[in-house]
């Protein structure tokens, strides 16, 4: 209403003639699965600089109180400067590591002729089907006899190769035709000459999807990064926050504040790589 | 190749990196004993604070105190054994006491406490028995808590009752908390927990033991609950639900000012002090005219996991100190938990305390002395959840009274079997 009301009535009328009513529909459905997505982040927005005493109290959704001071106070319950140290060199290791391995492995998954090519990837595809859960006590007594509790290695180095990030760029790498490489071969290039100055610069989108998707699934973790850690000072983002729900009460204020602070890398991770991401998004409808 | 060059190098430093790294910032200082615990926000300041003291008194021994969330330690510690490198000590919710105890992964500490000349017979019994198997005792109790009633005063004043009189028996408590409820405003009586889980268990166990019944046989060996006393309990529930003094909802309404009455921890009072945004008070919960007091009990109990002789007997001495009553009158007074021995309970600086500075207290430290535990067996937390969700049935009238104590007691006897 408002809207249309604010809008001249000559512009109103051209505007009604130009109503592109068979994308209503779709439209309504998008702006439904925003509202969804919004909803929750602006609930942790908006309590996040509330009072205490008004956590059960409306409005819930757009903030009208704003007390900064549950940012200081959240950051301050612990060392969270070293959390998102600890993190960050975590988050890039990861990162960095799942991009590359996948990436030559997928290389050779795509181009290489080998015995039991198809065996070994369906293998790799396998573990994707095993809870983490399951290899959880095995794994951190592997790390626990490498001496390796309350490192970064420990941290990074068991999740350096991604099933999924194999099996994401394996698929991309199909669609780049193999007449490319052999041109390239032809002139004298390497196997991983042809990997790294062909597939790769082709592979921008694919590639950022892949690092988007290690980065979230890096920077979020909490299981394995609890199990391996014992000292505080080797402790991520992602358990710090653990501590503002406790035995007696959860600090909901604080807990916010820290979630904000939290996600604002992630956030920021995806507007960097939201060019590429949505770029790969759209070929994946316009190959096939 | 130039690409094949720049590409060994990231590798290199890929690897190295994750190798040198950590290593530097992993350097052994001289700690001689690691201590695990989740006392958060106030409590973990205080407990800092009186490790720190005892470190600097105590130059021959240097304790890291490390702060493990509460839902985080229990996982941790089970982890923790199965690698062998368990904290030397740790402090951990009492329920988790008969578990810990027979996972085989605890020290017994009889002897050091002998020793040591600590007098067990001060400590409340009830608290101690949870840490005691095959006549051996595997962790003190440090900490505890009770559950009594709330009141919101403001609620009180808007039914027309008077906000200063609280119901003292289980009859005044239903019909004041008729009178109270507003289901026009979503305002509930007197508050129950009624989602399946321990939570049910330990508040219902309360009313159980108000009743005259038991939750299990003496000798822990199967259910006492389906008896007349439990029928009691479990139909006065029912009878707040069916009178409209409560409705099945979730559990948290009386912090959101909905709920006129409420049974809930001694924590609470430090809470609720800082954030609720109305007038409460407390009161000691009100029991049967003809039944008798009781009240439920939690907190924390410490524990020593070290195998070396000499880390143990340190970690003892600690604890020692910890729970001696000159520590314990200040822990108290720094965290409003209740006294875990009676010396403490009685010391006159410390009544003084609490009515000075907060008399919403005194009925959780009147109740510790009638406070029961819950039934020290491994297997609790199996136990208590099919005995919540059994109780849960009637609640909804899926199950008569005797059809879910009966199912209940089935259930629970097969899992002491």
């Amino acid at each position: 209403m408002s809207v249309s009301e604010r809008i001249s009535s000559s512009a109103a009328t051209s505007f009604a003639r130009h109503i592109p009513w068979s994308s209503l529909p779709i439209h309504g459905l998008l702006l439904a699965g925003a509202v969804v997505m919004i909803v929750p982040f602006m609930w942790m927005l908006t309590l996040s600089l509330k009072p205490a005493e008004l956590t059960h109290t409306e409005p819930y959704l757009i903030p009208t109180t704003f007390q900064w001071s549950n940012y200081t106070e959240a950051w301050a319950a612990a060392s969270f400067e070293r959390y998102y140290l600890n993190s960050a060199i975590m988050t890039l290791g990861i990162t960095v590591g799942q991009v590359i391995f996948s990436s030559l492995a997928a290389f050779a998954f795509a181009r290489l002729e080998f015995r039991g090519k198809e065996v070994l990837f369906l293998l790799f595809l396998g573990t994707m089907m095993v809870p983490f859960h399951v290899i959880l006590i095995p794994s951190y007594l592997i790390i626990r006899n490498l001496g390796w509790t309350d490192t970064f290695q420990a941290l990074i180095i068991p999740r350096l190769i991604s099933a999924f990030g194999i099996f994401l760029l394996r698929q991309y790498y199909h669609n780049i035709p193999r007449e490319l490489d052999e041109a390239a071969m032809m002139d004298g290039c390497s196997r991983l000459g042809t990997w790294w100055r062909i597939v790769l610069p082709l592979s921008g989108p694919a590639l950022a999807t892949l690092a988007i998707f290690a980065f979230l699934f890096a920077w979020n973790d909490f299981l394995w990064p609890l199990v391996v850690t014992n000292d505080p000072d080797m402790r991520t983002v992602q358990l710090g926050l653990a501590m503002f729900q406790g035995r007696y009460g959860t600090q909901w204020t604080l807990l916010m504040a820290g979630t904000v602070s939290a996600t604002v890398p992630t956030i920021l991770a995806f507007l960097v790589g939201q060019r590429w991401f949505i770029a790969s998004i759209a070929q994946t409808g316009l190959k096939g | 190749m130039k690409p094949i060059k720049l590409f060994s190098i990231v590798m290199l430093v890929l690897l190295l990196g994750t190798l040198v790294i950590p290593a530097a910032i992993s350097a052994q200082s001289p700690v001689d004993l690691t201590f695990w615990n989740y006392w958060d926000g106030k409590n973990g300041e205080v407990v800092q604070g009186l490790v720190d003291r005892y470190n600097a008194e105590h130059p021959e021994v240097h304790i890291q105190n490390v702060f493990i969330g509460w839902g985080e330690l229990l996982p941790k510690l089970q982890i923790a054994v199965a690698g062998g490198d368990a904290p030397d000590f740790a402090a951990g919710d009492m329920a988790w006491m008969p578990y810990l105890a027979n996972s085989g992964a605890l020290v017994p500490l009889d002897s050091y406490a002998e020793a040591a000349g600590v007098d067990l017979s001060d400590f409340y019994a009830a608290l101690l028995d949870v840490n005691e198997y095959g006549g051996q005792h595997f962790g003190l109790p440090v900490s505890t808590n009770n559950l009594e009633l709330f009141i919101n005063q403001d609620l009180f004043t808007a039914a027309g009752l008077d906000p200063q009189t609280a119901p003292t028996t289980w009859e005044e408590l239903a019909s004041i908390a008729q009178t109270c409820a507003n289901p026009a405003e979503g305002v509930v009586g007197m508050e129950l927990f009624t989602l399946p889980g321990e939570g049910l268990t330990w508040q219902f166990q309360v009313y159980l033991w108000q009743a005259g019944g038991d939750f299990l046989s003496e000798d822990l060996s199967q259910a006492a609950f389906n008896s007349e006393a439990g029928a009691k309990a479990l139909n006065y529930w029912l009878e707040l639900i069916n009178s409209g003094a409560y409705t099945l909802s979730d559990w948290g309404l009386f912090g959101q000012g909905k709920s006129c009455m409420v049974m809930d921890g001694a924590w609470m009072v430090g809470i609720w002090a800082d954030t609720a945004p109305f007038q409460w008070t407390t009161a000691t919960m009100p029991y049967p005219a003809d039944g008798q007091p009781a009240t439920n009990m939690g907190g924390e109990h410490i524990f020593v996991m070290a195998g070396d002789e000499a880390k143990q007997q340190a970690a003892f001495d600690f604890i020692a100190w910890f729970t001696s009553p000159e520590i314990q009158l200040e822990w108290d007074m720094e965290t409003g938990f209740m006294p875990i021995r009676a010396s403490v309970a009685n010391n006159e600086s410390y009544q003084t305390w609490v009515a000075e500075n907060e008399p919403r207290l005194l009925p959780f430290v009147e109740m510790q002395q009638y406070a029961h535990n819950r039934p020290p067996v491994a297997v609790y937390a199996e136990l208590s959840d099919v005995f919540s969700g059994m109780l849960e049935r009637a609640l909804y009238g899926q199950m008569s009274v005797e059809q879910a104590l009966d199912a209940a007691e089935v259930a629970v006897n097969s899992l002491l079997r």
